[in-house]
């Protein structure tokens, strides 16, 4: 299919447009997320990022459209900070529904080892994190997420591994 | 060098029975598969494809191709156009906003700091400050009461209607309410400006300015009454006490019937209110009945 010959030669197709944006909205949005956390507003990153699709829509074949997508919804993103923390929220409740008769002692550890998780996370470059929760939260193929990147399979790898190194070191004080 | 195989093998999911039996025997592997677990606890909220693309298609116009004026290409031009400034300016207004952190009356929060200091927010008050300038300058304004834990780095100020507390790194209180200000400070040593004069306070000490009288005393306890959901009073007014209830309480007094600048020592707790209002009118021997979200007072 990926080597299939392009049936329209640009985006300005609505038919194409809803499938661009079925296929990789979602993608796009988890991207940012775990990259920027959610003080940038991923959603609406990934309507910036359409809306620009759609406007240079004949300059853009199908192929080509899920890097300009990535690339504009990084780049918006950078426009708006220089460099900040990223921290990003835990479900709570799921914890607590899931732990609901342990005893505090349990609860207390299980709240220790979130904060500490939630200041691990934070101190993880960018792609480290990305990759990690792509491919542990997501359930993303390294394959997958190489694709979405523009980057090796290769470099995925490493980056997972590193990220899962460095989780373990920061929260067990290895 | 093994382990680093058989950790990458587990990561793409293509181990082998052999090969998990091994990976299973590190010593590391509960730790691995935890962290792997509880990373599902920090999932992306939900992304709705379809509010997504209502959302989308509500915000576009036509595509430049299929309109043969070029009447309309320039209207799509300006539109883009102003949808990008239009952005922009909220873009730029949103970062040079101060970020703002509120609660009501009875609730309380906590909440990390960009450079991982802790605040302890009471009831009813305000938290502001600028994220974007943060790294630089560390500055919040506050209105009302808040527990900080400052973790070591450049000047750390805390700007109230009554003055400015300044510190490097410690853990302090800092109550500002209409009815008076105090500082008290548990660790390391804070500097509070008040009224063109400085004070420096040491651990355990306490500063407060009611009625216009800066008084000092010590404290004994190594954190804040309120972050264990009480409230303590020494030699203060039965008004600044209920001003202080109010803040725990959504009740109303009447006073009417009773002296309410008589001074009262004591403490009540956050959660209780029966409780509460016991603690309070024992000690000055007033009798209290609850109506509805009315609170009246009388004499014994």
């Amino acid at each position: 299919m990926k080597n299939a010959k392009p049936l329209f030669e640009n985006t300005c197709e609505k038919t194409v447009f809803s499938k661009l944006h079925e296929r990789y909205a979602k993608d796009l949005h988890d991207f940012i997320y775990y990259k920027f956390g959610e003080h940038y507003n991923p959603k609406d990153k990934v309507q910036e990022a359409f809306m620009k699709l759609w406007e240079n829509c004949k300059k853009i074949s199908p192929d080509k459209a899920k890097s300009y997508l990535f690339s504009v919804a990084n780049n918006t993103t950078l426009n708006t900070i220089k460099h900040r923390k990223v921290v990003l929220k835990y479900e709570t409740d799921a914890s607590k529904s899931t732990s609901n008769n342990q005893d505090p002692q349990f609860l207390l550890e299980e709240k220790e080892y979130l904060s500490k998780y939630q200041k691990a996370l934070s101190k993880l470059t960018e792609e480290k994190r990305v990759a990690f929760m792509l491919n542990r939260v997501e359930g993303k193929k390294h394959k997958e997420i190489a694709e979405l990147l523009g980057i090796s399979r290769k470099a995925v790898e490493k980056r997972i591994y590193s990220a899962l190194k460095q989780l373990r070191q920061d929260i067990d004080g290895i | 060098m093994k382990e680093e195989y058989l950790i990458e093998k587990w990561l793409s999911d293509e181990l082998t029975a052999e090969e998990w039996e091994a990976f299973k025997k590190l010593d590391a592997y509960p730790s691995y598969v935890k962290i792997s677990e509880k990373a599902k606890l920090f999932k992306a909220p939900e992304f709705d494809l379809q509010d997504s693309l209502t959302k989308l298609e509500s915000n576009l116009h036509q595509p430049a191709q299929k309109t043969p004026f070029n009447f309309y290409k320039t209207i799509g031009i300006v539109a883009a156009i102003c949808i990008i400034v239009f952005s922009a300016i909220k873009l730029l207004n949103q970062t040079s906003y101060s970020e703002s952190i509120q609660t009501q009356v009875a609730e309380t929060k906590t909440l990390s700091l960009p450079d991982d200091s802790e605040v302890n927010l009471s009831a009813k008050s305000i938290l502001q400050f600028n994220s974007s300038t943060w790294e630089k300058e560390r500055i919040l304004d506050l209105e009302g009461e808040a527990f900080f834990k400052v973790s070591t780095g450049n000047k750390f100020i805390v700007k109230t209607s009554y003055g400015n507390i300044q510190v490097l790194g410690t853990q302090f209180n800092v109550k500002s309410r209409p009815y008076g200000f105090e500082v008290t400070c548990y660790e390391g040593s804070v500097e509070v400006s008040l009224n063109t004069k400085k004070y420096i306070l040491q651990p355990k000490d306490v500063l407060s300015f009611k009625t216009k009288k800066v008084t000092t005393s010590k404290t004994a306890f190594t954190n804040p009454s309120w972050i264990n959901k009480t409230s303590q009073f020494q030699s203060t007014s039965l008004e600044s006490v209920i001003q202080e209830f109010n803040l725990y309480y959504d009740v109303e007094f009447d006073t009417s019937a009773i002296n309410s600048s008589r001074l009262y020592t004591g403490s009540f707790v956050h959660n209780d209110l029966e409780n509460a209002l016991k603690s309070i009118t024992l000690p000055l021997d007033l009798t209290y009945q609850i109506n509805g979200k009315k609170v009246i007072l009388s004499k014994k």
